[in-house]
């Protein structure tokens, strides 16, 4: 039996990372993957505590979290796709038109 | 320490995860980055199906690997991106900030985890669980308003992507 | 009349053959069975005179894995690549592969499998300098996996009491013709189908070729289009039997409903059926679909490939029809049923024999499908991208969500499905009158066209 603290070391680990990689990365397609990569750190968590507690809600939440995280992906690689358009970049810090100066 | 069969199946899932999800993160081109990211989520899955979470790891790779990683793919193609190339050298140092940041945060929630939930026992689940028959029937009655909810935040997703994405409507 | 007698004879020892193979299979799944169950007992892991489910269902398993995806699915599809060439030829009235003769005789063409195998295998790899040497090299096999995947859970056979094979020792556990049980059936076969894309779309991108490229996004959007529509056309069927196992489905097929004719998929949805066809048909990438490749116009994400690494997208095709064509059977044409005289083969025969025929029958179909998709293949011209994009989001899409609407409603009102069989009965009726006079109309305005283009060219 794996105890349920490997599950939840592993899911903080997929966390750590996808959250290192919003920070450090400027690609705004690999900045979602990352955030992919949390939201799926957390769908581990819940479906580790949902067995640990023998309670079938934890699936239902894990799969409210993977609609979610298609809707994000829909919209977000719409919003990729509009930007390259106006400033032929995905880099997230090319984004700053509404920045004020100075 | 006993090792069980159990666990090493675990481990062979875990430690290929763990690669994979760095390897998103390390990679130049977005390309291996996806790559990587479809990798981690068919390992995600494995680890999944030891929870004996059966549904919710075929939806992972069927929504995820099937659906989203294949909607970034085709937006990789689309907008044929190679790799990140120069950045700007101003954030060189913010960069490092969040590197410290996101290690630092990660190293606490690793240490708070060993320290509180070490040796939390898992319940005996009948064979049932996590079969489509139990989830569903979950879904379908005590969740039924977040699953109505669900729907309708696809349907406004499916518009928002299309109004957004498309120059002429 | 000789010809009539001879094509008779030629058809009866085909089934024949089939019913006999299926018996092998069984006798090869029902053995290793057996076998592991051996093995488990002699290394202590369960005690002696027992009989292991575990042992049991893996020894199966493993038998299935060998007969039905290595010998079923690896030769069917291998010989789909020599009668896409015979059929082809039939419909454009040429003679078709016939130059490979062995003692004068051509074999119907099956002497080019091991030419072409020749060919491939020895031909050399030339690959672009500027790809993408990784991806490159694994974008065949990500085309090739999947599709083999798939057909682990198309079931060929009824279950079949282990008793019945070595004496009532073993009674108690059975062994049927399917390699794997998953409780996940159907969304198995979504999720493992929708990775078939990344082959396709790696291949375009990795080549570094702007015809590859585009064959890739079309690829990509295609498929991904095309999966939606085939998902939601199967949740009519999906309610109807009450479960996503694909063996389930098969045993609910039995079922008599509207007066002892069995509930088979197709009487109860034949929009469902429809849709899933042309989903099926689009994500299997050949004519009219046939976009991502478009040998006419941009040549296909595998322009940059050779040798056996074309090859394997090649063979990854056909591997496709294959399976799309078992998963049809087991959906929708009742799977293993024979549909007739099924009583009487039942009561008469040994049981294993009663399963081999029915093994059989579902080759039967399963080869009968194939040979549809072959001339719908030939038939039909490429349609044009938007004209793609069209039918699955304004066509297929809408009318599978109807279908799933009616299917509910009617299961609703009436669970025993008789009202649902009468409404798939209704439509069925109807679409063959549509399509009759459709056709009758089409024809009379092709007259009138070639006659037209007659007097034009008289002119």
């Amino acid at each position: 039996m794996v105890p349920v603290q490997w599950y939840l070391l592993l899911a903080a680990v997929l966390f750590g990372v996808g959250l290192v990689g919003v920070l450090i990365k400027r690609n705004a397609l690999i900045v979602m993957m990352c955030i992919e990569l949390m939201l799926n750190a957390a769908n581990l968590t819940f479906l580790a505590f949902a067995r640990q507690q023998g309670n079938i809600g934890g699936h239902a939440i894990a799969f409210f979290v993977i609609a979610v995280a298609a809707a994000e992906a829909a919209v977000g690689l719409a919003i990729v796709i509009a930007i390259y358009r106006t400033t032929g970049s995905v880099n997230v810090d090319d984004v700053r038109e509404l920045r004020e100066e100075g | 320490m006993n090792v069980t069969a159990e666990q090493v199946i675990f481990l062979a899932f875990a430690v290929p995860l763990v690669a994979a999800a760095i390897g998103v993160v390390v990679a130049r081109s977005p390309m291996y980055a996806a790559m990587s990211l479809v990798g981690a989520f068919f390992c995600l899955a494995g680890v999944y199906v030891l929870l004996t979470a059966h549904l919710i790891a075929f939806l992972q790779i069927l929504v995820y690997a099937g659906a989203v990683m294949v909607l970034f793919l085709f937006v990789i193609m689309l907008l044929s991106l190679g790799g990140e190339g120069q950045q700007l050298d101003r954030l060189k140092q913010l960069q490092w900030l969040g590197f410290v940041l996101g290690g630092g945060g990660l190293m606490a929630l690793l240490a708070w985890i060993s320290r509180e939930v070490a040796g939390a026992e898992m319940a005996a689940v009948g064979p049932d669980f996590g079969t489509i028959k139990a989830v569903g029937r979950a879904l379908f009655t005590t969740y039924l308003l977040p699953f109505e909810a669900t729907s309708l935040l696809l349907t406004v997703a499916i518009v928002g992507a299309v109004v957004v994405a498309k120059e002429k409507i | 009349m000789k010809r009539f007698f001879g094509m008779s004879l030629t058809l009866a020892l085909l089934v024949g053959f089939l019913v006999l193979l299926s018996a092998g299979f069984y006798w090869a799944a029902a053995g290793l069975g057996w076998g592991f169950n051996a093995l488990s007992i002699s290394f202590g892991w369960n005690p002696p005179g027992t009989v292991s489910t575990a042992a049991v269902s893996y020894g199966a398993a493993v038998g299935n894995l060998l007969t039905l995806m290595m010998v079923v699915l690896m030769i069917s599809g291998s010989m789909l690549t020599v009668a896409e060439r015979k059929w082809s030829a039939l419909l454009q009235n040429r003679i078709g592969a016939n130059r490979i003769t062995v003692g004068g005789n051509p074999l119907g063409g099956i002497p080019y499998l091991l030419a072409d195998a020749l060919k491939m295998l020895t031909k050399e790899a030339a690959a672009p300098d500027v790809r993408n040497r990784l991806l490159f090299e694994l974008a065949p096999v990500l085309a090739f996996a999947p599709v083999f995947c798939l057909f682990a859970i198309v079931p060929v056979g009824p279950a079949v009491d282990l008793g019945n094979f070595f004496g009532v020792a073993a009674a108690g556990k059975s062994v049927s013709l399917q390699v794997a049980q998953i409780d996940a059936g159907l969304l198995y076969l979504f999720a493992i189908a929708s990775l078939s894309v990344y082959g396709t779309s790696l291949a375009g991108w990795a080549s570094n070729n702007k015809l590859a490229l585009l064959g890739g996004v079309r690829a990509a959007s295609q498929m991904i289009s095309y999966e939606v529509s085939m998902g939601v056309s199967l949740v009519g069927t999906m309610m109807a039997y009450r479960t996503l196992r694909l063996e389930e489905m098969v045993v609910a097929q039995g079922a008599p409903v509207l007066g002892g004719f069995p509930a088979l998929g197709l009487l109860l949805q034949p929009i469902g059926f429809l849709i899933f066809f042309t989903s099926g048909f689009a994500e299997t990438k050949r004519a009219p679909f046939d976009l991502p490749e478009g040998e006419s116009e941009i040549v296909g994400y595998f322009i940059e490939y050779s040798g056996m690494k074309f090859g394997m997208m090649f063979l990854a095709e056909f591997l496709e029809i294959a399976v799309f064509a078992g998963v049809i059977t087991a959906i929708f044409l009742g799977g293993w049923h024979p549909l007739v005289f099924e009583e009487t083969l039942r009561q008469n025969l040994q049981p294993i024999w009663f399963a081999a025929v029915c093994g059989g029958a579902f080759l039967v179909k399963m080869i009968l499908l194939m040979w549809l998709q072959l001339v719908i293949r030939w038939l039909l011209p490429r349609f044009r991208y938007d004209q793609v994009q069209k039918l699955c989001w304004k066509i297929l899409l809408p009318a599978s969500l109807v279908n799933v609407f009616v299917t509910g409603a009617a299961i609703l009102i009436d669970p025993s499905l008789q009202l649902l069989a009468w409404i798939g009965l209704g439509t069925i009726i109807v679409i063959g009158v549509l399509v009759g006079a459709s056709g009758r109309q089409a024809a009379a305005t092709d007259g009138h066209a070639a006659h037209g283009a007659a007097h034009a060219g008289g002119h």
